[in-house]
């Protein structure tokens, strides 16, 4: 078992007094394992994967519920522990991603401080992974946008940037927040093959939150639906799509639009380009 | 008559290496007062760009713009900063474009405060409430800071904050893209409904086709700074006569499968 929450409760501290925001969420990631979380505006998907990884904005705070991944309890590790397995073991990719790039700095100076906070050597092909990473999301003319500033990119750009810092150093674990709002249909899928064939068809996992029905149908083996701090339904997606026992799963599912008819064009499929693998794969 | 009209409008930026980036390159077209124009194009074709150049956030470098009639890009700043309230944005960004320091009340009050014209401070208090809770926010985020929120309710305080003051011209830039299905759709709602109650124009961007095709009337599409393809939702979508947009296109997921119980829904709810 790659993640293992169970009974989490997160709690934010308002002026009203302490309100419950996740009321008991349980849910596992398997090995080869890429895991949605589906649900309405505000029912805390952010806040679950936030309190995971121990990222929750103040005045959040988990309450009770253990979270243990790869074996290791990681609400009781020390913040350094945690940090050394945050964007090494565990890659995020926050909801907001400008939020997630220092605007200062250089993106390739930013990719080699992360190899460097994990005791990685920056050099060549830490360089390479990095703009091989950026090429294999669609990012045109990678050797360009790296040399750049946060400022400079568009939404969908910034965007693919996080993505490419979270799948730097190979993670056991993605944990994605809503990764393709910003992108097109052919990238979000080229973005979204390259995610799976860099985690789960390399022995590794994903927990992906989207409000997009399609890229869970299409990517992910279970889902989680949230309502109002709880799951209300998880397991397989042909299973909770084809017959949802909650109300929201079914009203989630009847908004949903039919899909779109592809144009009559040839679809070209997005090419796997090379990605360094670099430091080396586990 | 065209409450927006853009003439070979044109934009460089420059960046701190020195390398330039022609990000609108000679773009043109005009929009009917009332009228939905939607702008599709991949990843950094410029809309973005497009958006905040219409409303002159930032400055062209060549090229002619008219709103309302008047050409904006020779309006002085105090002169500008008086029009504001007439022209909105949503910005793409939520997060990035709210004050963190600031509350909601406060953020979404500001287009108000600075038009002057609002009338007092319980006014103003109550117009703020009345446009959050038009796009399904309570009274309890009036007090709280951007951080707080989820990056939905996030956006929605940027659909506000542009409603604020009545404009007559919004740029929506992916107005909807942090948005469940149902929230996008009782958004979109509630955008048609004051389109046709005010006379509302919109600029909308959007990567989503299916949105952009049931809620704007126009379409262009754009493509490395120029619009590649413009007209009717219907001409363009249906029947897309550039490969770039047939491009666009073609990548529809597969279909979801049916949900047979939907609407008989049995009671078993908790976790499970
Ligand atoms: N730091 C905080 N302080 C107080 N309340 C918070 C905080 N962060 C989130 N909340 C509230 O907790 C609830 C869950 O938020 P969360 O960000 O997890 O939602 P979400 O499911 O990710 O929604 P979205 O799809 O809109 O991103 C929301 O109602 C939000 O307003
Ligand atoms: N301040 C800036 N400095 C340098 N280049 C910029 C700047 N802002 C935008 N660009 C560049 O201009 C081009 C257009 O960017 P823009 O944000 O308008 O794209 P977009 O169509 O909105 O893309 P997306 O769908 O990803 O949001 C991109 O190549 C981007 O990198
Ligand atoms: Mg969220
Ligand atoms: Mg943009």
């Amino acid at each position: 078992m790659s993640l293992k929450v169970n009974d989490l409760v997160t709690e934010f501290a308002t002026r009203r007094g302490v309100v419950e925001a996740l009321h008991g969420i349980s849910f596992e990631v398997g090995e080869n394992e890429v895991v949605g979380i589906v649900g309405e505006s505000g029912s805390g998907k952010s806040t679950v994967v936030r309190s995971v990884i121990r990222l929750l904005v103040p005045p959040g705070r988990v309450a009770s519920g253990t979270v243990e991944f790869a074996g290791r309890p990681l609400l009781e590790l020390r913040e350094s522990e945690l940090r050394a397995i945050r964007g090494k073991d565990i890659g995020f990719i926050a909801q907001n991603p400008f939020s997630a790039l220092n605007p200062v700095l250089r993106l390739e100076k930013q990719f080699a401080n992360i190899a460097k906070a994990h005791g990685v050597k920056a050099d060549d092909g830490a360089r390479r992974r990095a703009v091989d990473l950026l090429a294999a999301t669609g990012v045109s003319d990678p050797e360009r946008v790296i040399r750049g500033y946060a400022h400079e990119l568009s939404g969908g750009m910034a965007q693919r940037v996080v993505i490419a810092m979270a799948l730097y150093l190979n993670p056991r674990l993605v944990i994605a927040d809503e990764p393709t709002t910003a992108l097109d249909l052919t990238v979000q899928r080229q973005v979204l093959d390259t995610l799976r064939r860099l985690t789960v068809e390399s022995g590794r996992s994903m927990l992906i939150v989207t409000h997009d029905l399609g890229v869970v149908n299409a990517y992910c083996q279970r889902v989680l639906v949230m309502y109002k701090g709880s799951i209300v339904e998880q397991g397989r997606v042909a299973e909770v799509f084809t017959a949802p026992q909650h109300p929201y799963t079914a009203s989630l599912l009847s908004s949903a639009s039919p899909p779109i008819e592809p144009a009559e064009a040839e679809v070209v499929p997005s090419q796997p380009l090379e990605v360094a693998t670099w430091p080396s794969s586990k | 008559m065209a409450i927006i009209e853009v003439n070979d409008l044109r934009k460089t930026f420059q960046t701190p290496q020195g390398r330039k980036v022609l990000a609108v390159d000679g773009v043109s077209f005009s929009v009917e007062a009332g009228e939905c124009l939607g702008i599709i194009g991949e990843s950094g074709s410029g809309k973005s760009t497009l958006g905040r150049l219409l409303l002159r956030l930032h400055e062209a470098d060549s090229g002619s713009i008219l709103l309302d009639g008047q050409d904006i890009r020779a309006l002085v700043p105090r002169a500008l900063r008086k029009q504001r309230r007439h022209w909105q944005i949503v910005f793409q960004e939520p997060f990035a474009s709210l004050n963190p320091r600031l509350s909601i009340q406060q953020i979404v009050e500001e287009p108000l405060i600075v038009a002057g014209t609002y009338g007092s401070r319980t006014e103003r208090r109550e117009r703020v409430a009345r446009t959050l809770e038009e796009v399904g926010l309570s009274a309890e985020f009036l007090d709280r800071r951007p951080a707080n929120l989820s990056g939905g309710q996030q956006q929605r305080v940027g659909i506000a904050r542009s409603l604020v003051t009545d404009p007559s011209i919004v740029v929506l830039d992916e107005p909807t893209a942090s948005l469940d299905l149902t929230i996008r759709a009782s958004i979109l709602r509630m955008l048609g409904d004051l389109q046709r109650a005010r006379g509302l124009t919109y600029l909308f961007i959007s990567h989503d086709i299916e949105t952009v095709r049931n809620f704007c009337s126009r379409v262009a599409v754009m493509h490395h700074g120029r619009f590649v393809e413009v007209g009717t939702a219907r001409d363009v979508l249906e029947d897309p006569q550039q490969p770039y947009t047939q491009r666009l296109m073609a990548a529809a997921m597969p279909p979801l499968p049916f949900a047979a119980s939907v609407g008989t829904m049995s009671t078993q709810a908790g976790n499970s």
